[in-house]
Formats: structure tokens, C-alpha cells, sequence
């Protein structure tokens, strides 16, 4: 993560985890998992910002090891902290940004304890 | 013509089906995608079959039940019931995997692991109770009872995989078609939703 950063916003995490980071990307279609799918590599490196915690159409997307995600809405309990939890995938719920996350940003998700996490992206 | 899905043979639409409810299908056998891709209804990559708008739309459209129809007040009554069971499920899905003070539940103290599994059962009992009644007016929900009791099942033999994997038709994956199903049969959206705590 580069020195200086911003905090664009907080949320509740799905299970306690280091610190993790990554280039963000916004999901909000079957069509573009698709597309993500053509790269597996980058997809490593991706954090997943999701408006819908009951999106049923990133099994595939999720399959492939993301580096974590974001959603703006729903709690740990939702389906999304459910499946996330099952591929032992970082998450953060609930989460009220900010600022926009552009896709391409880099973000760093801190799990400061059971109930709390907080994104911050970079200053570029 | 605006209704693109009325006129597709019985095992297309039932791929459309899939393919709308899961958002993507891993491998899906060809002769039922075929005319789909075609008709845009679906985008194929490699393996994978998507969903596209124009799919999601025509789905919609067939898979809504006619309002104000006797079928869709019984659907709509198994709704009302299923939000408060559906906060049971996801938490006992959550409790499954995590324990108290967000602990990973590693499965080594059975009369943890019985509590939750005696009240995940309770709780598809009533589930299985309203489908029951749901698939006696609407067939596409006849399936659901078994699919949910097949993977208890092996919950109960020791699989735990099967209470909540994304990889298998788990308590959790079938429960989450049924959800997706309810939506569709009703033209509800899932931003549309209460959210229940």
C-alpha cells in the first residue's frame, strides 16, 4: 500500500483476518463474472465491490480466489458473508462508502476487530 | 413479439430457468443452450453460460405467476412466511461456520455442532411444510422439498459440506434457488426486499 492513503468507509466483517489488499472492481452482472473470468490471474488480485447480498451469480467469480470483498449493503448473516465464508474469502458487509471507488483503485481492507473493518484507498 | 420465452421448447426454457436463477451454469448441455445463445437469451464462455438482460427479462415475463391469480395468492402467502425462516436459515448457516465471539467452527465439539443441525432441521421442516403446499398449485416448486431433505441428509451422515457449500446443491445453495424462485414467481426484486435483521 503506498504511504498515503484515504479511509472511504467502514463495514462488519465477515471473520477476523490480516490485513489484505488489492485492485477494486465494481460487479454487478453475470456478463461481466464472464469477463473477469478471461483474466483468472488478475483475478487474484481483485477486490470484488458488490451492491447485492444475495447475488447468486458470483459462485464462478468467487471460485476463482479473489483477494476479498466488499459489499455496500446486508450483514455477515447475508447469503454473500455465507458463500465468502465457505471459500474462506475476506469480506466486508454493510459497508457505507464515502467517496466513489473507481475501478482500478487500490484498497486496503484493515479487520480491526470482530465487528469492525475499514477501507482505505490509495492516494494516487 | 415481446415475449421471447413464450414459444421455447420445454427443455430450453427449463435451462433458462437454471441458468436465470444460478446467474451463471458451468457446462450446460449444448442442444438446451443452442437455441438460447441464439436468441441472446444467453452469453456462452468456454464452459460457462450466463445470463443476459434480454434473458433476464424474458424469464421474467414467463416466470411471473398472473397476478391477482388464486396460485399467486398462495405463492405470495409462502412468501410472507419465508422472510422470518430465511433469517433463521442464513443465521444458522452463519452459527454453522463461525461460533460465538466469530470463532471458525471447526467442527470438534458434536453438541455444538447437534444444536445447530436440530434447529436447521426444524427450521426446513416448516419450510418443507409451505413448499408442499406451494407445489400443489404451482409445479416449478414441487422439487424443493426433496432437494433440501437429500441434502440434510447427508448433513446428517457427517458431509458437513452440505449445509452450505457453493459447490454442491447444499441446504444453502437450494435454499437460495427457492429464494431467487419465490422472487421471480412474484416480480419482487431483491432491492425491493425488507431486510430482516
Amino acid at each position: 500500500m503506498s504511504a498515503t492513503s484515504t479511509v472511504i468507509g467502514t463495514g462488519t466483517p465477515t471473520f477476523a483476518t490480516g490485513a489484505v489488499d488489492g485492485e477494486a472492481v465494481h460487479v454487478t452482472s453475470p456478463l461481466e463474472v464472464l469477463d473477469l473470468l478471461d483474466d483468472t490471474a488478475r483475478v487474484a488480485g481483485l477486490v470484488l465491490l458488490i451492491d447485492e447480498p444475495g447475488a447468486t451469480f458470483l459462485s464462478p467469480l468467487l471460485l476463482a480466489g479473489p483477494r476479498a470483498v466488499i459489499c455496500t449493503a446486508g450483514t455477515p448473516k447475508s447469503h454473500l458473508g455465507i458463500v465468502t465464508r465457505e471459500f474462506d474469502i475476506p469480506c466486508v458487509m454493510g459497508v457505507a462508502l464515502t467517496a466513489p471507488l473507481p475501478d482500478g483503485t487500490r484498497v486496503e481492507i484493515t479487520f480491526d476487530d470482530a465487528e469492525h473493518a475499514t477501507i482505505r484507498a490509495s492516494d494516487r | 413479439m415481446n415475449d421471447p420465452a413464450a414459444t421455447l421448447a420445454p427443455q430450453a426454457w427449463e435451462t433458462l430457468c437454471e441458468v436465470r436463477l444460478r446467474g451463471t451454469l458451468l457446462r450446460p448441455d449444448p442442444h438446451h443452450t443452442g437455441e438460447l445463445e441464439l436468441m441472446g437469451l444467453v452469453v456462452r464462455r468456454g464452459d460457462l453460460v450466463a445470463i443476459t438482460d434480454a434473458g433476464r427479462a424474458a424469464h421474467a415475463a414467463r416466470a411471473r405467476i398472473a397476478p391477482g391469480s388464486p396460485e399467486e395468492a398462495a405463492a405470495r402467502e409462502v412468501y410472507q412466511r419465508f422472510g422470518p425462516l430465511n433469517a433463521r436459515l442464513l443465521r444458522l448457516c452463519t452459527e454453522w461456520q463461525l461460533r460465538p465471539g466469530g470463532v471458525p467452527n471447526d467442527h470438534s465439539d458434536p453438541e455444538y455442532d447437534i444444536r445447530i443441525l436440530d434447529r436447521l432441521t426444524a427450521t426446513l421442516d416448516c419450510a418443507c411444510a409451505e413448499l408442499n403446499r406451494l407445489a400443489a398449485v404451482d409445479a416449478r416448486f414441487a422439487g424443493y422439498a426433496d432437494r433440501l431433505d437429500a441434502a440434510m441428509r447427508r448433513v446428517d451422515r457427517g458431509e458437513h459440506a452440505w449445509v452450505a457449500s457453493v459447490t454442491c446443491d447444499s441446504v444453502h445453495s437450494v435454499w437460495m434457488l427457492l429464494h431467487e424462485e419465490l422472487l421471480c414467481a412474484l416480480g419482487v426484486s431483491r432491492a425491493d426486499e425488507q431486510p430482516v435483521a
